[in-house]
């Protein structure tokens, strides 16, 4: 079971396969436990959000299409949804979308032929922190605490302008630093 | 490219990120359906938030999330108790346990008085032999015959005239469970009439029995007393223990 790939574990828990289910917590737990921890800072609700993820898993299986794209950042992207929708629970952001939409998941993610090592992706991780500080913040504002530019200009006290070009300076940064992987 | 083209190329990365108010992601949204060079730079930037979406270092969670998670899914919730079994509050928990003591202890409590009336009614009944042996032995036409055989001792008063007759014993054995003595009349042939049973009194040295006769004393020549199993028998069948000639 454990050296089954993710597609064929998946399919195994759309049938019902609670062991497949939990080799596929043992292989990703950790990376959206990291993800709902950074947005929602607290241990306790962030082991919630981990745990309703893996249950939209287990209930979502089957809306999973591999030809879409690799399951972790499907799954990620339904952790992220979630911790989300839980700081709006708790009062501390607004509403960002609506996660229990399958193809609204699907939409955010990139093509397939993006998803390929991990490795390049754990780049991204050291091309944020490179960022200048006022660029990095945006980001980190508008991915992991789901606010929007206008909120992030009322938050830091900033022109919505300079949100603005601020955001796409970043995202052009990291772009760039995608390709320069991509290409090597 | 028109102007509109430029400012929602603009908003493509903001897009990405999911920073869009809401009438400005609609507006992108109808835009991207009909522009193709849109499309492909979105896509780059989707990218990028995909990057974004695992560029965080793993951190394990404590392995009592899984317990918990494996404690939901169906196979486990089948093996579980029903809810309400496992959801008591100490407080639901102290009033059923009080309510059973309180059910305990009036059980018992029944239980003991039933016991002690049970008691209450053999020392009445015992009274009640005692004073009938004490008004036969005063009565003028008593006469007492002994009882004497291994350990056991003690009288027989008989009163022809009363028709009546009582056992005074001591040292008698006391009987296994489910047996009982029972006494007999002796018939001039030989035959055996049941004259009553009766049990020792463990509590007490004497055991006083007295016997029930339809017919006229003078019609048998003795008495014997066997052990029998309890309710007695219709003739003897078990060990004769003594006997007394009239």
């Amino acid at each position: 079971m454990i050296n089954l790939d993710d597609t064929e574990l998946v399919a195994k828990v759309a049938d019902g396969d609670e062991r497949a289910f939990l080799v596929l917590y043992d292989r990703y737990a950790s990376r959206v436990h990291a993800l709902t921890l950074r947005i929602l800072g607290e241990p306790m609700l962030a082991e919630e959000a981990t745990q309703d993820t893996f249950f939209k898993l287990w209930s979502r299986a089957r809306q999973y299409l591999a030809e879409r794209g690799s399951l972790l950042v499907w799954l990620l992207t339904i952790a992220r949804r979630t911790a989300l929708d839980r700081l709006r629970l708790e009062g501390r952001r607004p509403t960002l979308s609506d996660s229990e939409d399958p193809e609204t998941t699907w939409q955010s993610i990139a093509s397939e032929d993006s998803l390929t090592s991990e490795a390049r992706w754990r780049s991204m991780y050291f091309a944020v922190q490179s960022l200048p500080e006022e660029q990095r913040q945006v980001i980190e504002l508008a991915f992991y605490q789901g606010m929007s530019q206008s909120e992030i200009a009322e938050v830091l006290g900033w022109p919505l302008g300079t949100v603005k070009s601020r955001m796409r300076s970043a995202m052009e940064s990291l772009r760039r630093e995608w390709r320069k992987d991509d290409s090597e | 490219m028109t102007d509109n083209h430029l400012l929602f190329r603009e908003n493509l990365s903001a897009y990405a990120l999911g920073a869009l108010d809401a009438d400005e992601t609609a507006a992108l949204q109808v835009h991207l359906q009909t522009c193709d060079s849109c499309r492909a730079e979105l896509a780059d930037y989707q990218r990028v938030s995909a990057g974004l979406l695992s560029a965080l270092p793993p951190q394990t969670p404590r392995p009592a999330l899984k317990r918990t998670l494996a404690a939901r899914l169906p196979s486990a919730k089948k093996s579980v108790r029903p809810r309400w079994q496992l959801q008591w509050s100490f407080g639901q928990f102290a009033i059923a346990t009080a309510f059973a003591l309180l059910l305990g202890m009036n059980l018992f409590s029944s239980f003991q008085m039933r016991a002690l009336q049970s008691q209450q009614a053999e020392l009445a009944r015992q009274l009640e032999m005692e004073q009938t042996a004490l008004a036969m032995i005063a009565s003028p036409g008593a006469y007492t015959l002994p009882v004497s055989d291994g350990n056991v001792a003690g009288s027989l008063i008989v009163n022809r005239e009363k028709n009546s007759a009582i056992l005074i014993l001591s040292n008698l054995p006391e009987l296994k469970k489910g047996e009982t003595y029972q006494i007999w009349f002796i018939e001039p042939d030989d035959g055996r009439v049941s004259a009553g049973l009766f049990n020792v009194n463990h509590d007490r040295n004497i055991t006083i029995a007295s016997l029930a006769s339809n017919e006229a004393l003078q019609a048998y020549t003795g008495i014997g007393v066997t052990i029998e199993p309890a309710g007695g028998s219709d003739q003897p069948t078990g060990p004769k223990v003594f006997g007394v000639e009239f």
